[in-house]
């Protein structure tokens, strides 16, 4: 093994480390944060005024509640280098088995949303950074400007009025259509009712994420405009298109860092669409999780959104590296 | 406890950012000036009284309508909302109270029978932590009353009973009560006929689900489709859910009795019962059920689940510890149930929320699937017996029934989907646009009149049991002083609130905890406090409180 | 130091977003003296009918809503709470942000990579459910938001800026100052922070528009103060009274008001960015 590669695997090894080292902070946090939270599992059942008192007793004992903090704490560890994540206290079930339907929704929602605006910001924005002072980059500019400036919930109530309430065209809000039987050949489609449904929330989240990556491609196309090898490429003859397409290239690196970010606010943002939307992801699930102390539940979403924006900030970082040679991870 | 210290420095040490780490500080400092004061009689003007409800939003219209009239007697008042979790933890977890706390409660069934609100929220017994008796009522007098019509087995006897605690409570104002707001849901009358309007649980609820049991299907949409808020959390009817999801699981498991639309009594799952004494009941099963798995619904079955209660005391099934001593089999269909002790309520509230677990799965739960309570056991496939089959649960997406037509009251629908559509909004687009057949939760009165407009819609507005009240801690000055309580009551409008608030959709509470609706227990004769700010300075007055020069309310002088 | 003047905007679009900016602080200033009605003051028409949900038009000029309550009152005097919790939000924001980045980016080696973890781990909680999980621990009021939006969003303003700081800490001007002397402190704030002043009012523009957008989605999910009316609070009133697709006096003012007033910033954020990044104007 080469010194260069010696290097690199260690400084790759010093990025785990690092991210590992966050991840459990992150944990410890939120932990600390819901025991310190007034109310507890049971007291969402108090008011019922069904349970007698004692029963709360009991319930508490059960789950363990009354133990040290220390001690809860330590058992909370242990249980997750094992991959036991518990068991939920409101459904009584692993906490896999509630989070991952919940996941795979958000995924399915979130993952052609940030590719869809990606790639459209990265398009928009390079035109919009490429020909100055025509009418199409101050009208492309106020678009943008207004979107900016929309909150998500806004965008997802206007969607869903014009699409939805008004015209009709797509369902109300759902991932699905319960007891769907298809009657026309394009319902037999698989994946056809879901998709009718996905519809109108990626929209709304694509016009809600694109603003961003396409500003800062405009931002990072003006400055290329500026660079030596487009001043080179246009003397070489190169037409317009062609020479746009190679800044493009060039410009897109910070696009790339921000996409790091992006997951991170991606994954925030997205409780906004999904109440508007009905739609069963994870951002219902942590706030209604938060809302009825349910711990476990709340604390393994809170790690894995942890865990997934950690591990995409940190490939970010290493492809940031390999990309651009010129910087170095010290 | 001052509360207007304690926010006080509660808000200090949030806007200075030590929120987190200051709390216990806080707490010993404001615990060490209760005690130095608490010693002394109130004299003085009367400080800002704090009137707390969690930030639901009847609530906080609610509260500002108090404070504007309430203020006219002379003090401040200051309303504060928590989160639902913080006020149930606070309030009714550590029976941590302000000088007023307004909470409301739905319509559920057993809370029909006059003994849960009376018992539960007044008796001393409930006077202590996780209790409802949070504003610390203690009179050993209507503790006397209350026990008595808890034994007592003969209606009208009882009934006379119920009637003296309601004029007791309505003598002592341990609390206010607003209003008994409808139930008001909508359903469309182009495709379903056949509701049947339900106390408490107005057309569309799961409670006492009489409409689903009778609609019609008017087209080929045989399949109604219901919108509702919550979802549910488990199949399982051992375990401890809310009052929706406990309700939606007797649509499998039915009830050996249940209220008709009026609240009366009346035999479901079993035929008939007799109680012989105070202490035993003899039930009759009702012939030819069968769970969904072929088999018989038996006494057996019926013995076992009883047992297995007692045996394993769920939380949620509580009551049956408290009042069960032992179930008996008499007879291929007749069981005898031995009680500790009288229970006039036994019927209604342990027999109108029990069910039959089939013995056959259940006897094998825990068994080896690992969980430590059979209430823990997921149940996936729930094999009940009633007029609604499971079919699919997608958790936070809907709950799929299919229905029994071999049900002694066979639905005429071919199935239900409860559908979780956690806004409003969408709730009323759905029904517009035809997505949704029926609304399973209340709604108020302007949503009501918009789907109203709607040709195939219609909004029934249904009386309830349920409250709206406000509780006065009875330890604290000066809501302490049963002076100041009836000027209290004398200074809320709550005609006021009705139709602010509820657009007119809820009934003018007597002054009691009992509904006019519930026509047999409601006490008719129960004084009504009117609303007059000119009485209640006067009844003020005559308590010796004076107004000082700036129109501030003074205590008595001693 | 820079050549242009901050405060000279060179683009039609930035004055324009400066006149926008100025006005909304003019009349949250003067709310309290321009309201018609008291904005929790519910309002009845003749005898004892309540003015619900009345659409614009004589007594009301921009209608009333579900209450009966006065929605230009209630536009005016939130203005108010989403400006306010705006402005001191972003500086709040920027103040740590700037600190955090100028610190990691000069004195790098430990105390960078402790900063930057503790930046790390502020990117990795998600904002909503990290906000409810606060509001519950603190209470719903509005300092608490504004200490919810506080703690997480400086995330970006640190990393950026310690991005600058570490470009800046090679120049030669810098490496003249510590030859002479100069203490690490002032080379941080005498030196170093003039330099990356306008991307730090660019990112207070930025923090302005984001912490609006931030209390309103709070208080649109329910999670505002109740005694308090905000833009957000509002939209949340009719959300949950169902009267969002019907009511479009109630609902389109303050979903204006919050695009408008972003919108400004925004414009005014753009200005600024030519000047802290002089390359964007070829």
């Amino acid at each position: 093994m080469s010194a260069e590669a010696g290097r690199g695997a260690h400084r790759l090894a010093a990025r785990l480390a690092q991210s590992l080292l966050t991840i459990w902070v992150l944990v410890t946090l939120i932990w600390l944060m819901f025991r310190l939270l007034p109310g507890d599992p049971t007291t969402a059942l108090l008011g019922t005024g069904q349970l007698p008192p004692d029963a709360i007793q009991r319930l508490r004992k059960a789950w363990a509640l009354d133990d040290p903090w220390l001690v809860q704490y330590l058992r909370y560890l242990a249980n997750l280098v094992v991959g036991d994540l518990g068991l939920s206290f409101v459904f009584r079930e692993p906490v896999m088995k509630i989070i991952a339907p919940a996941l795979v929704n958000t995924l399915l929602l979130m993952v052609p949303a940030v590719t869809i605006s990606v790639m459209l910001g990265v398009v928009l924005g390079a035109r919009l950074g490429w020909r100055r002072g025509a009418l199409s980059e101050v009208a492309g500019n106020i678009i943008v400007l207004v979107l900016r400036s929309l909150p998500a919930f806004w965008i997802g109530i206007i969607v869903l009025v014009i699409f939805s309430y008004t015209l009709g065209w797509f369902p109300i809000g759902g991932i699905r259509t319960p007891a769907f039987f298809p009657e026309t050949w394009i319902e037999e489609i698989p994946g056809y009712d879901v998709a009718r449904h996905l519809v109108l929330p990626v929209l709304a989240a694509v016009l809600y994420f694109v603003a961003d990556p396409l500003m800062i491609m405009r931002t990072a196309m003006l400055e290329a405009r500026t660079e030596d090898f487009v001043a080179y490429a246009q003397a070489r003859g190169l037409s317009d298109g062609d020479v746009m397409r190679i800044a493009r290239a060039n410009a897109m690196l910070p696009v790339v860092t921000y996409v790091g970010i992006m997951v991170s606010f991606a994954f925030g943002g997205q409780v906004l669409l999904e109440v508007v939307f009905s739609w069963p992801g994870m951002g219902r699930l942590m706030v209604n999780s938060v809302l009825q102390r349910d711990y476990p539940v709340a604390q393994a979403a809170f790690l894995l959104m942890a865990v997934l924006v950690v591990g995409v900030n940190l490939a970010v970082d290493l492809a940031y590296a390999r990309l651009d040679p010129r910087i170095r991870d010290d | 406890m001052s509360y207007s210290r304690r926010s006080f420095l509660d808000a200090f040490a949030a806007a200075s950012g030590t929120a987190v780490a200051v709390p216990g500080a806080v707490a010993l400092f404001d615990a060490a000036m209760s005690r130095a004061i608490a010693q002394q009689a109130p004299t003085g003007p009367v400080p800002p009284l704090q009137f707390l409800s969690p930030n639901w939003p009847d609530y906080v219209e609610i509260s500002r309508l108090l404070v504007a009239s309430w203020s006219k007697l002379g003090i401040t008042v200051e309303a504060r909302q928590g989160t639902t979790q913080s006020v149930l933890g606070e309030v009714i977890g550590e029976h941590k109270m302000p000088h007023v706390v307004g909470v409301s409660w739905g319509g559920a069934p057993d809370r029909i029978d006059p003994d849960y609100f009376l018992t539960e929220f007044f008796h001393t017994r409930r006077a202590t932590k996780g209790g409802l008796n949070y504003g610390h009522y203690r009179n050993a007098a209507f503790d006397e009353i209350a026990d008595a019509q808890r034994r007592e087995m003969d209606p009208e006897k009882r009934r006379a009973l119920v009637w003296k605690a309601q004029e007791m409570l309505a003598t002592d104002n341990p609390i206010i009560v607003f209003t008994y707001r409808n139930s008001t849901q909508a359903y469309n009358k182009a495709r379903f006929a056949g509701v049947v309007p339900t106390l408490g649980s107005g057309i569309g609820m799961s409670y006492i689900p009489w409409t689903y049991y009778k609609m019609r299907p008017l087209t080929s949409r045989r399949i109604v489709r219901i919108a509702n808020f919550t979802e549910i959390v488990t199949l399982n009817p051992f375990a401890t859910p809310e009052i929706f999801n406990a309700t939606l699981l007797r649509w499998m498991y039915p009830t050996f009795v249940t209220r008709g639309p009026n609240g009366e009594i009346e035999p479901w799952a079993a035929e008939k019962w007799n109680a012989l004494d105070g202490q035993t009941v003899d039930m009759t099963l009702r012939a030819g059920m069968v769970f969904d798995d072929g088999r018989p619904v038996t006494v057996e079955d019926v013995k076992f689940t009883f047992d297995y209660m007692l045996q394993w005391k769920f939380p949620a099934l509580a009551r049956v510890n408290d009042v069960l001593d032992s179930v008996e089999i008499l007879s291929p269909r007749e069981v005898r149930f031995r009680l500790k002790q009288p229970s006039a309520s036994f019927v209604p509230n342990v027999l109108g929320f029990c069910f039959v677990a089939p013995r056959h799965i259940w006897q094998n739960v825990p068994g080896s699937s690992g969980v430590a309570s059979p209430a823990d056991w997921p149940n996936e496939n729930p094999v009940g017996y009633g007029g609604f089959r499971f079919r699919e649960w997608r958790k936070g997406e809907f709950v799929r029934l299919e229905t029994n037509k071999n049900f002694f009251l066979a639905p005429q629908i071919d199935g239900a989907i409860w559908l979780v559509v956690p806004n409003i909004e969408n709730q009323l687009a759905m029904m517009e646009s035809g997505a949704a057949d029926i609304l399973g939760w209340t709604i108020d009165g302007e949503q009501a009149k918009r789907l109203n407009r709607h040709p195939e819609l219609e909004a029934v507005s249904v009386p309830s049991h349920g409250m709206h009240e406000a509780r006065f801690n009875m330890e604290l000055a000066p809501v302490s002083d049963p002076a100041f309580r009836l000027a209290i009551q004398h200074a809320t409008d709550r005609k006021e609130i009705i139709d602010v608030v509820f657009s007119g959709l809820g009934i003018d509470a007597l002054n009691s905890v009992i509904t006019p609706a519930n026509k047999f227990w409601a006490n008719p004769n129960v004084p009504n406090v009117e609303f007059s700010i000119d009485k209640a300075r006067k009844v003020l007055a005559d308590a010796g409180y004076t107004w000082d020069g700036g129109g501030r309310l003074q205590y008595p002088r001693r | 130091m820079t050549e242009r003047g901050l405060l000279r905007f060179g683009t039609p679009s930035g004055r324009i977003g400066l006149a926008m900016f100025a006005a909304f602080c003019l009349v949250a200033l003067a709310a309290p003296w321009l309201l018609p009605y008291d904005p929790l003051a519910i309002n009845y028409v003749g005898e004892r009918q309540l003015a619900r949900l009345r659409p614009p038009g004589g007594a009301f000029l921009l209608g009333t809503n579900y209450y009966g309550r006065d929605i230009l009152s209630q536009i005016l005097i939130g203005s108010r709470v989403s400006i306010g919790v705006g402005l001191l939000s972003a500086l709040i924001i920027v103040f740590i942000g700037t600190n955090v980045g100028l610190v990691a980016g000069y004195y790098r080696g430990r105390i960078d990579a402790l900063l930057m973890r503790l930046t790390d781990i502020a990117f990795g909680i998600p904002f909503f459910p990290f906000a409810v999980l606060l509001v519950a621990l603190l209470k719903p009021s509005i300092w608490n938001i504004i200490i919810t939006i506080s703690c997480l969003l400086w995330r970006s303003v640190a990393r950026v800026t310690r991005a600058q700081v570490l470009s800046l800490r090679e120049r030669a001007f810098v490496r003249a100052a510590r030859v002479a002397g100069a203490s690490d402190l002032r080379i941080m704030y005498v030196h170093i922070f003039p330099n990356i002043l306008p991307m730090v009012l660019l990112y207070v523009a930025i923090g302005i528009a984001y912490a609006v957008l931030s209390e309103a989605s709070l208080s649109f999910l329910g999670f505002g103060d109740p005694q308090v009316v905000s833009w957000g609070s509002m939209l949340y009133d009719a959300y949950t009274t169902g009267s969002i697709s019907r009511a479009w006096w109630w609902t389109l003012p303050p979903g204006l008001c919050i695009t408008l007033f972003v919108i400004s910033v925004f414009l005014i954020a753009r200005d600024w960015e030519l000047i802290a990044n002089p390359r964007l104007a070829t």
